[in-house]
């Protein structure tokens, strides 16, 4: 079955790349992709530990970039013929996405996985917790 | 890379307080047609097909109040925008279903770089999302107290 509702998880990793061209494959007139880009609340932390930049800095870091990711997205997509809208939260993404995916009936949710991981906590853990945790399909793209 | 900054971009003539226009359409044709008449826009028309065409393929509300119609166009020779603060909040039809009290237009030449413009609508997406900067924007009384809000918030 054709997902009518595809949640995308976006990020700066090369299979976030990846992960959209999954999402154009599924594309259509009746397909809506919603990019999501997350502002995780521990990399704000570990930036803002590791440097010398504060938290309010280090957010507003992840903040531009997260935006601008998500409109590079969007300018792929778009060029694709796809319907697309975008949005950025705050949080963890173990837990927005399932939340996202279910406030917005999303029967898919695509994300991309860095390869030789998924046992790991953390970002490369997280589309194991999405299979576990998220109501919907998941794909997991490398 | 040169930072381009909201407030560098916004003059009292490219600010409007108060709409009176009452759905999305209307809106955005008032936003499109003053943009047009302020950067003297050869062909009005062209760009708001290009603006709406855009809109067609995904909703440019992007959450808590703010409308963002963008796109690239061969009428302007560098990035350019229209702030507009509706009289009364408008349906948008963005995702979080919250009416829109805040929108900006942005333009940017199709032939431009592209990392600029990825990167102002990056950060006026980033100003706007705070609740400080709407709020205050929400009790400006004239365009340039907008600028100087804007200004106070990038700086």
């Amino acid at each position: 079955m054709k997902p009518k509702t595809i949640l995308l998880y976006v990020d700066s990793s090369k299979e976030s790349e990846a992960a959209l061209k999954a999402a154009l494959d599924f594309s259509g007139p009746q397909v809506t992709i919603i990019a999501v880009n997350v502002v995780n609340r521990q990399t704000v932390i570990q930036l803002a530990r590791g440097g010398s930049k504060s938290i309010a800095e280090a957010e507003v870091e992840l903040e531009e970039n997260g935006w601008c990711y998500l409109y590079n997205t969007e300018e792929i997509a778009k060029s694709a013929g796809a319907q697309i809208v975008i949005l950025q939260e705050s949080g963890y993404p173990e837990e927005v996405l399932p939340r996202l995916a279910q406030g917005y009936g999303a029967d898919l949710i695509i994300v991309g996985q860095p390869a030789g991981h998924g046992k790991d906590v953390g970002q490369s853990g997280l589309a194991q917790q999405l299979i576990e945790h998220a109501a919907c399909a998941v794909l997991v793209v490398k | 890379m040169n930072e381009l900054k909201l407030s560098n971009l916004l003059t009292p003539k490219n600010i409007l307080l108060d709409v009176k226009e009452k759905d999305k359409d209307a809106l955005l044709a008032k936003i499109i047609k003053t943009f047009s008449e302020v950067n003297n826009i050869a062909d009005p028309e062209a760009l708001a097909r290009e603006v709406t065409e855009r809109e067609a393929l995904g909703n440019t509300g992007i959450g808590r109040g703010i409308g963002f119609p963008h796109a690239k166009s061969s009428q302007v020779e560098e990035i350019s925008v229209l702030l507009a603060r509706p009289a009364r909040p408008i349906e948008y039809g963005a995702l979080d279903g919250l009416p829109v009290n805040l929108v900006i237009l942005i333009i940017a030449p199709d032939s431009g770089d592209n990392n600029q413009y990825l990167h102002a609508m990056a950060r006026i997406s980033r100003l706007l999302g705070k609740s400080e900067v709407r709020e205050k924007l929400a009790q400006v009384k004239t365009p340039q107290e907008a600028i100087d809000t804007i200004a106070a918030f990038e700086n």
